[in-house]
């Protein structure tokens, strides 16, 4: 097992080659993707069940520098290559019938696909920032060919885009790798401590990396890509990375930085919470206005990260503990959801809320699925989402942070409230025009769902096993000696507010009720007659009651309405912003200047002569 | 084995002369293969030095500092094989390019001609001879760059001509000052003048000029103006011979050896150079922003990228020198790739234009692979070469501590990652333009150099460490020792 | 020194004329009386007062012949760039013909077609 840290890394690029050498022998290709990640599956489950930590490393010497390629498989780096190729896994089987890959018109999904997997898994390994960070732009560039597989002048500009935020930041975090090696002498992720509370280029380079880490998982103000490329992107695609190893690649940066690496004055974390309580609740409030199932699943994902950087920032271990959970949890949930819309989209071909209605009956268990995930993302219990959320929570109130808190809290209600919106529109409310050409989706595609559904439920309903076997051993300063009974005895609740047995027990009645209620109302018959106005027969679509109207009213609110409605024009989007001015004032005034004149071109010359004649007279 | 240098200028010469003499009978494939020839037999001679350290030639028999010599040290070795191998790939390029051309005859001879002076201006060990073959390059450039007698092409030429007649003019000019100073033109025995009486105003003078004469030739802001019009405009295989190789014997190689071997580096004139660098990288990087031709874009993208060069040269740290050479070597490998692949291109669509291209990828799949790696080889994407010579040259400026430099490297590669994207998305995936339909692979001998030249991009950055170790540092410490190179040009005189 | 100066302003009415003249005709001439002035600079370098020329035949004194003989390096120097010059005039004129042809115009301003 000591040499073969490797495999995770070299045997899907190798793979991916191959696939990239063979275009079209389809069924290969996909035979070979899904051998591969199982093989890795199974690999990254041994790895993770091996007790001690694990290193392989040979040196380079690069000019006089020696250079050590070092993976190291710790804990939290095997938890997450397990994460890694669990949700590859899942997704080679997805694909097999979401046929993203074929529609995509593209042949070269697959190799996209084991690349990103090797460039991910590589990230987690390295135990040297300089290898993490060439893994990293690794993964962005095939991200960037990834979601170019869409079609349209909408993707080259959402790509465009996506490239440019996370690109910038990828020069920023170049820049901080840099600048360590050349300070500190050194890019070993476990003996960089630098101390921010002191000098102003430490500082800058600390929120460097955390703005790098919010680029990579989407919080504000850099979230902006991800609801852009979700209109086109492959579906697939979206489970695969923005929703799931996105935010396990973005958060495994901002723990490092935060627990790790440096060493901050408090007010830093405060500054990061603000930052994360603000994602919560303006994403929350964006994803509650929009119809587009794929742009609403997106601005859910941003909401969701706010969390995790709560948690991490709070800098106690509930929240710390917490924080991590989430991150696990809401990979989890998210990418079921994206493929649950995938479902949805193969099967009607459409993802407007507005179109969609009553698929209750032509896909049962994505339904189950679906609810499950729904339920876990809102934060009921007994789903993990409620319990990392609790524990972010209860980390808030250890750190003295009621305001912080409170926005958390309220988020969960809106997450609640348009995930509402969701279930109901698309299975729910009356059948709409699609309704009859939908089929059944394919097990193949159900299957990988309800695995995700259900490790939401036995992730919630034990979570005390992964609390204490897949995060208190990790070994960040602050997680040192932590006693999993102990931590599990403060998460008992007993000392809040709140009891969440008596709660749990109380939902799973409501909705046992409801549930009754339901039937009762099914039981009695009732007379269904077309409806008549002016002897005019109206037609079923105009009958029904699409959910996408449930939170209209939000939109007319004074204040919050009109700034919802700007953002979602994309008036606020950074990137429009910067890309305005720097085009309008900057390329298009230098461009003019090349005017084509030689007497232009001559006295350029002559004053940048005459300007260096007189530097170097003045002396 | 010194007698091998003058070989260097006076092949290609004598070839430019004989195939004009030859002409006369035979217009069409003679001069192709007589070039291919010429030039892989000065690849050959390259060989014949490789390990020979420093070899002085010294011209009939004038003992330096009297008479002329030929120099090679490592620099002069590492720029040598840059110009002929670049040469040699771009003269195999033109075999089928030139047939778009009436008169094959004089494009090769003023090649070589080109070729000549760039080697001389790399071995001359003497000011006023660099000044010469430095002419003779620019003059054969001029006129190439015109080849194609359209408007545009002349415009560009005429412009060429008329900058780089000035440029020259100052550079003269300064080379009578220095010689009215020290009463040589003997680079080494000017330098020991100088080494022992400093402080001359009249030097300072000629130092301006030279920064303005040679800053020109290299393409370096605000001196830039002729390079996008002129690089676009020329034949590919011209354009890959000017960006490529011309820009850095006549501007930055001229300026290094100007600078640290005869006049001598001082703090001010190093932050001069990382100003221009500066400035130079970020004007390029937005330029290149702009534009929808494609050879333009390149073009400021040569610009952008000479700012870093001297903004490693102007660090003046061997760290940073060592970086400075390394992405000269690199940007003649892709930039001479990218322009190719634009020929190619043009040849194919007859068009330039990003937005009437796209899709090349599924009709030209060689040029389109090779020119993905150019791209993202310039850009800075490891493991190509582009990102090792870049980061080298970041971490040089860290070291320094200059952090506004750091900050502008940093912000220009993402610039030119993003521009080059650009590129990729526009021309070579996305949907096949209109223009591209009728598009088919080029010929083979435009597809071997493309491949060749991927090929070195790829290998350079993989092996970056044995390039750096043989070719780099040897090449750092020759620039660096002013005294060493005195010494052995002078002997203890 | 006045010679020097005298020198100095010819090579300003060279940069004059190439800078501020739009017609591409005067901008070639003002090329060419900048390469008088830098050529006549370095034919002044090695200039002296009632120097003889610097052929040193048998009957001469050494140490008069150093006082007295120019420098013939400059001299040397500038035959080689004259011929320079000469090329470069020869294309400069050659390019501007063919530029009339294209464009239909000697003003350089109007020449704008490459920009941005």
């Amino acid at each position: 097992m000591r040499g073969l840290l490797i495999i995770p890394i070299i045997i899907p690029f190798i793979a991916g080659l191959v696939t990239f050498m063979i275009p079209r022998l389809k069924r290969i290709k996909q035979l070979i993707t899904i051998a591969v990640t199982t093989y890795l599956l199974y690999y990254a489950i041994r790895l993770f069940l091996l007790p001690e930590i694990i290193e392989y490393y040979f040196s380079i010497n690069f000019l006089r520098y020696r250079a050590d390629f070092i993976l190291k498989a710790d804990h939290f780096s095997s938890l997450l290559v397990l994460f890694t190729y669990l949700f590859g896994f899942l997704i080679s089987i997805y694909i097999v019938r979401s046929r993203d890959w074929v529609r995509s018109g593209d042949n070269q999904y697959l190799t996209y696909f084991l690349w990103t997997l090797a460039g991910v898994s590589g990230i987690f390994l390295s135990a040297n920032l300089f290898f993490l960070l060439i893994f990293w732009e690794m993964v962005t560039a095939i991200f960037f060919l990834f979601i170019n597989l869409g079609k349209g002048k909408l993707t080259a500009e959402s790509a465009r885009k996506t490239y440019v935020i996370l690109g910038l930041t990828d020069a920023a975090f170049l820049f901080c790798v840099a600048f360590i090696w050349v300070k500190y002498n050194t890019l070993n992720i476990d003996a960089i401590n630098i101390d921010a509370t002191t000098g102003v280029i430490q500082k800058v380079v600390f929120f460097l990396l955390i703005a790098t880490s919010f680029a990579k998982a989407g919080a504000l103000p850099l979230h902006t890509w991800i609801p852009s490329i979700s209109k086109n992107a492959p579906i697939s695609v979206m489970a695969l990375i923005p929703a799931s190893l996105d935010k396990l690649m973005g958060i495994y940066l901002l723990s490092l930085v935060m627990l790790k690496l440096f060493n901050i004055p408090f007010l830093f974390n405060i500054i990061v919470m603000l930052i994360g309580a603000l994602t919560i609740i303006i994403a929350g409030f964006m994803a509650l206005i929009q119809n587009n199932l794929r742009k609403l699943l997106a601005f859910s994902a941003v909401s969701q990260v706010g969390y995790m950087i709560l948690g991490i920032a709070s800098g106690t271990i509930v929240g710390v503990i917490g924080g991590l959970f989430h991150m696990l949890n809401h990979a989890i949930y998210e990418s079921g959801l994206f493929l649950c819309a995938g479902a949805v989209e193969k099967e009607t071909g459409t993802v407007e809320l507005e179109k969609l209605g009553g698929l209750y009956k032509k896909m049962p268990l994505v339904l189950i699925g679906n609810i499950l995930l729904a339920l876990a993302i809102a934060g009921v219990p007994p789903l993990n989402g409620f319990t990392s959320k609790w524990m972010v929570y209860q980390g808030l109130l250890q750190a003295g942070q009621p305001v912080f808190f409170v926005f958390a809290i309220f988020g969960s209600a809106l997450t609640l409230a348009y995930f509402l919106k969701v279930i109901y529109s698309i299975y729910f409310g009356g059948e709409s025009i699609v309704f009859q050409t939908t089929r059944k989706p394919s097990y193949l595609m159900s299957i990988p769902i309800l695995i995700l559904a259900f490790l939401c439920l036995i992730f919630g309903i034990f979570s005390s096993l992964p609390v204490s076997k897949f995060f208190i051993p990790i070994d960040f300063k602050i997680l040192e000696g932590v006693q999993p009974i102990e931590l599990l005895g403060n998460l008992s609740f007993v000392n809040t507010f709140w009891n969440p047995s008596l709660a749990t027990t109380a939902i799973i009645i409501g909705f046992i009720i409801g549930i009754i209620m339901y039937f009762i109302g099914k039981a009695f018959k009732y007379r269904e007659q077309p409806i008549y106005t002016g002897g005019e027969r109206f037609e079923l679509e105009e009958r029904r009651v699409p959910g996408t109207d449930l939170f209209l009213t939000i939109l007319e609110l004074p204040f919050i309405g009109q700034y919802l409605k700007d953002r979602d024009k994309g008036n606020y989007d950074g990137y429009n912003i910067v890309k305005n001015i720097g085009w309008e004032a900057i390329v298009k005034k230098l461009k003019n200047m090349h005017n084509g004149i030689l007497s232009t071109y001559l006295s350029w010359c002559i004053l940048g002569f005459m300007i260096i004649m007189f530097v170097l007279m003045s002396r | 084995m010194d007698k091998v240098l003058p070989f260097f200028v006076a092949i290609p010469i004598f070839s430019a002369i004989f195939m004009l003499l030859i002409g006369k009978w035979e217009k069409k494939i003679f001069p192709r293969i007589w070039s291919i020839i010429t030039t892989a037999t000065l690849v050959f001679l390259i060989s014949l030095i490789w390990e020979k350290g420093t070899i002085i030639h010294v011209m009939g028999g004038w003992r330096p500092p009297y008479g002329i010599i030929m120099i090679k040290d490592h620099l002069s070795l590492l720029m040598l094989i840059i110009v002929n191998v670049v040469a040699f790939l771009s003269i195999i390029y033109s075999y089928s390019y030139i047939t778009k051309y009436e008169d094959y005859l004089r494009f090769f001879s003023l090649f070589m001609l080109m070729l000549a002076g760039m080697n001389g201006v790399v071995l001359s060990g003497d000011i006023f001879n660099l000044f010469v073959f430095l002419e003779i390059a620019s003059l054969a450039s001029y006129a190439l760059v015109g080849y194609g007698v359209g408007a545009e092409e002349l415009e560009a030429s005429f412009k060429y001509l008329i900058l780089g007649a000035f440029a020259s003019l100052l550079i003269l000019f300064g080379i009578g000052i220095i010689y009215s100073v020290t009463g040589s033109v003997n680079m080494a025995d000017i330098a020991r003048f100088l080494i022992n009486n400093s402080g001359n105003k009249a030097v300072l003078m000629a130092t301006g000029l030279f920064l303005f004469g040679f800053g020109l030739k290299a393409g370096l802001v605000p001196f830039h103006a002729w390079l996008p019009d002129a690089h676009s405009s020329a034949p590919a295989p011209i354009s890959a011979m000017l960006s490529g190789v011309l820009i850095k014997v006549l501007g930055i190689y001229a300026l290094m050896r100007v600078f640290y071997h005869v006049i001598g580096v001082s703090e001010l004139i190093l932050n001069i150079f990382l100003v221009i660098g500066s400035l130079s990288m970020v004007v390029g990087a937005l330029m290149g922003f702009g534009q929808d031709d494609i050879k333009r874009l390149f073009a400021f993208s040569s610009i952008s990228q000479m700012g870093y060069v001297m903004v490693g040269i102007g660090l003046g740290t061997p760290l940073g020198i060592i970086g400075a050479l390394f992405h000269l070597l690199n940007h003649a490998g892709f930039k001479s790739l990218m322009f190719l692949s634009s020929g190619a291109i043009e040849d194919e669509t007859g068009t330039r234009s990003l937005s009437e291209l796209g899709g090349l990828r599924q009709k030209m799949p060689v040029t389109s692979a090779s020119s993905v790696v150019g791209a993202l080889s310039i850009s800075g994407v490891p493991p190509f070469n582009g990102f090792w010579s870049k980061l080298i040259i970041l971490i040089a400026a860290l070291k320094v501590g200059n952090i506004w430099v750091s900050v502008i490297i940093v912000l220009t590669a993402f610039f030119t990652l993003s521009y080059y994207l650009r590129f990729q998305k526009n021309a070579i995936f996305g949907d096949i333009g209109k223009k591209v339909e009728g598009a088919r692979e080029v010929p083979i001998p435009m597809v071997v150099p493309l491949v060749l030249l991927a090929i070195i991009c790829l290998l350079v950055g993989i092996f970056n460490h044995s390039i750096i170790s043989n070719i780099i540092i040897p090449a750092q410490e020759t620039l660096l020792d002013r005294s060493g190179y005195i010494l052995s040009v002078l002997g203890n005189l | 020194m006045t010679l020097y100066m005298l020198n100095f302003s010819l090579m300003m009415v060279g940069m004059y004329a190439l800078i501020v003249k739009r017609h591409i005709v005067k901008k070639i001439l003002g090329i060419a009386i900048m390469e008088y002035a830098v050529n006549h600079f370095l034919i002044l370098i090695g200039f002296k007062k009632a120097g003889v020329a610097p052929i040193l035949t048998k009957d001469m004194d050494l140490a008069t012949f150093i006082q007295t003989a120019v420098d013939p390096l400059p001299q040397a120097l500038v035959l080689t760039s004259i011929v320079i010059g000469l090329g470069t005039l020869a294309l400069m004129v050659a390019i501007a013909i063919r530029l009339y042809e294209r464009y239909g115009t000697f003003d350089m301003h109007e020449i704008n077609r490459l920009r941005g």
